[in-house]
């Protein structure tokens, strides 16, 4: 075999590329972010948590509350919610986090978060989970659940 | 008994992507379940890369399916199945690749015993996770395929955790010790085939059974207060006993000189022997210690990774076989050798590869990466020209494989992956012997120094 194969890839790429940057699909390096609240179960002995114990607990390096009550991650599927709180507290893409946690669990290091499709979902069950920690849309849901003070 | 466990383990990945939707795993009644299905083809302009790949070839893929259970607030149960095929390395043999039990005492310290995943490197747990990463193949500098299942799992003990460093960030560790199980017919038994030093002299070996007596591997990594930045060293250890078959190719003209010379050898070789090789009656051992220290840096920032890892191993290997080594101890010294009661020492020799990647996502379903990866297996020959002084290879580009890699991801949705990679090569280090037999024209090269490899990969995970 020649090296027929080599154009055929290099079009597929510049093509991709072509079409990424034309077609508005480019990844957006930094939109408005929608406003963001970190919300905990009543159970949660804490009210402010720093950026970084943020970034630890949704990456399952930190796994037990102050009281030794286990920490139980909630996330949302997808949507801006999801990739700004990702962005501002955890340091990863959505793509990133997903491939995190699935090298964690693939490797047997962890389980992966809970995911929830709607807010509404995400808020019901950190209300009726010991010690559970998820992130809301801030105008929809303040004063409904316990918030924490990220400092 | 095999090819049940296979249908058992198809059937169930094949139920499984059936019923999966969603990018969590799967769960039954507290049991999670993941896994993972892939099918790729690999081409080469010239050279073998680990199956018959100058012809193209469809042997390329991994299928693999978990379960996990937290039994309690701190205990975690576990098992994977992996089955896997490369040429002729895996087969599709269903394995257990990991199964652990998980005791976590603090984020500090936890326990896991059972057979873990190997630390090594960045990537090494994760590279039979074809869905987490960019590349197709990840460098060979760093993660060499005929290595794969020697440092794939292993089966003992280990202690890890996460230890704060406040305004510094955290420290992740990983001790491990315990051992392998590594087949004769695995890519490790073909690499130690390929360093066996005789082969110049017409002598070559087929390794039949490998014993590993210990292996250890560690790993530490910085979680810097750098958004994205992560630095890390990681080190293993192998011993290892082996043993095989001693043939003498009699098509070799030292081979047949010798045969011909020195009646004692003659009366080692099988009176039944083939025409071409014949059997050497008495079997040659192997003693391996192997030492690798590697250092990486892993940059993450916004839908940019930057990667670039150094590894240095060092291997200490002896020969023995009393009755050929003492028998041709006159033509081993005449080419350098020295025999000492029937074992002949290799000098120590360190290998060393080093790799920088690049990988950007372009949008939610396009990434784009490359990465410039470099081998020599004996840094104090890197041009080669040592090993052919030697009769270890009669090529020099055998001292090198530099690796220019261009690769395409495509997430056609949350559970399916498409990948395209070209790789252009220079040198063929790390290709296997057995891949690549000698011509039967001897004006015919076995290996070609400038070759190019390409990959394509579909994946279905859940």
């Amino acid at each position: 075999m020649k090296l027929r194969s080599i154009p055929l890839i290099v079009r597929i790429v510049l093509a991709c590329m072509v079409l990424s940057v034309f077609g508005g699909l480019i990844v957006p390096a930094g939109h408005a972010a929608s406003e963001v609240m970190v919300v905990a179960n009543d159970s949660v002995p804490v009210k402010s948590l720093s950026r970084d114990a943020v970034q630890e607990i949704f990456l399952g390096r930190k796994t037990r509350w102050s009281d030794g009550q286990k920490i139980t991650l909630a996330t949302l599927k997808e949507g801006d919610d999801h990739s700004d709180f990702l962005r501002m507290y955890v340091g990863k893409t959505p793509q990133q986090f997903k491939n995190y946690w699935k090298s964690q669990v693939f490797t047997g290091r962890g389980k992966a978060p809970e995911a929830f499709t709607s807010p509404d979902e995400l808020a019901e069950f950190v209300t009726n989970t010991p010690g559970a920690i998820g992130y809301l849309p801030q105008r929809a849901y303040q004063n409904q659940l316990k918030s924490l003070m990220i400092e | 008994m095999k090819s049940a466990v296979k249908i058992m383990f198809l059937s169930a990945l094949f139920a499984m992507c059936c019923i999966s939707g969603n990018i969590r795993a799967y769960e039954y009644h507290g049991v999670d379940i993941g896994g993972f299905i892939s099918q790729g083809y690999l081409q080469s302009t010239d050279n073998n890369f680990f199956a018959e790949t100058e012809d193209g070839t469809s042997q390329f893929n991994e299928a693999g399916i978990n379960f996990s259970a937290e039994v309690s607030d701190r205990l975690r149960l576990g098992v994977q199945f992996l089955s896997r095929d490369l040429g002729t390395i895996g087969n599709n043999e269903v394995i257990l690749d990991w199964a652990i039990a998980d005791y976590h005492f603090r984020d500090w310290l936890g326990l896991t015993v059972g057979n873990m995943k190997f630390v090594h490197g960045l990537y090494n747990e994760t590279r039979d996770l074809d869905m987490v990463r960019t590349f197709i193949l990840l460098p060979q500098s760093v993660y060499i395929e005929a290595w794969r299942e020697a440092i794939s799992s292993i089966q003992g003990a280990g202690l890890y955790g996460d230890i704060g460093l406040s305004d510094m960030g955290s420290l992740s560790y990983d001790l491990q010790y315990g051992t392998v199980n590594l087949d004769s017919d695995k890519g490790a038994a073909r690499l130690l085939e390929d360093q066996w030093p005789f082969q110049g002299m017409g002598l070559l070996v087929d390794v039949d059974r490998i014993n590993v007596d210990y292996t250890y591997a560690a790993s530490i990594r910085w979680i810097t207060n750098l958004e994205g930045l992560i630095l890390g060293g990681s080190t293993w250890g192998y011993q290892f006993e082996a043993d095989g078959t001693t043939l003498l190719d009699t098509t070799n003209p030292t081979a047949a000189a010798m045969l011909g010379d020195i009646p004692e050898l003659a009366a080692l070789v099988d009176p039944l022997g083939r025409s071409v090789a014949r059997l050497i009656l008495s079997p040659s051992e192997f003693g391996v210690e192997a030492v690798s220290y590697t250092a990486s840096m892993e940059f993450m920032w916004r839908n940019l990774v930057f990667a670039a890892e150094y590894m240095r191993t060092t291997y200490n290997i002896e020969f023995r076989n009393s009755p050929l080594f003492n028998t041709l101890e006159p033509v081993l010294r005449n080419n350098g050798v020295a025999v000492q009661d029937g074992t002949i020492e290799v000098d120590q020799f360190s290998s060393v590869g080093y790799y920088t990647s690049l990988a950007y996502r372009f949008t939610p379903w396009f990434e784009l990466g490359t990465y410039y990866s470099v081998y020599y297996p004996n840094e104090d020959d890197k041009d080669g020209k040592d090993r052919v002084a030697k009769g270890l290879d009669a090529q020099d580009h055998r001292g090198w494989l530099k690796d220019i890699a261009l690769t395409t991801r495509f997430d056609v949705n949350e559970n399916w992956i498409i990948k395209l990679e070209a790789h252009k090569m220079d040198g063929s280090a790390i290709l296997l012997g057995a891949d690549n037999p000698v011509p039967e024209d001897p004006g015919e090269d076995r290996y070609e120094e400038d070759w190019y490899l390409f990959a394509a990969k579909m994946t279905f995970h859940f």
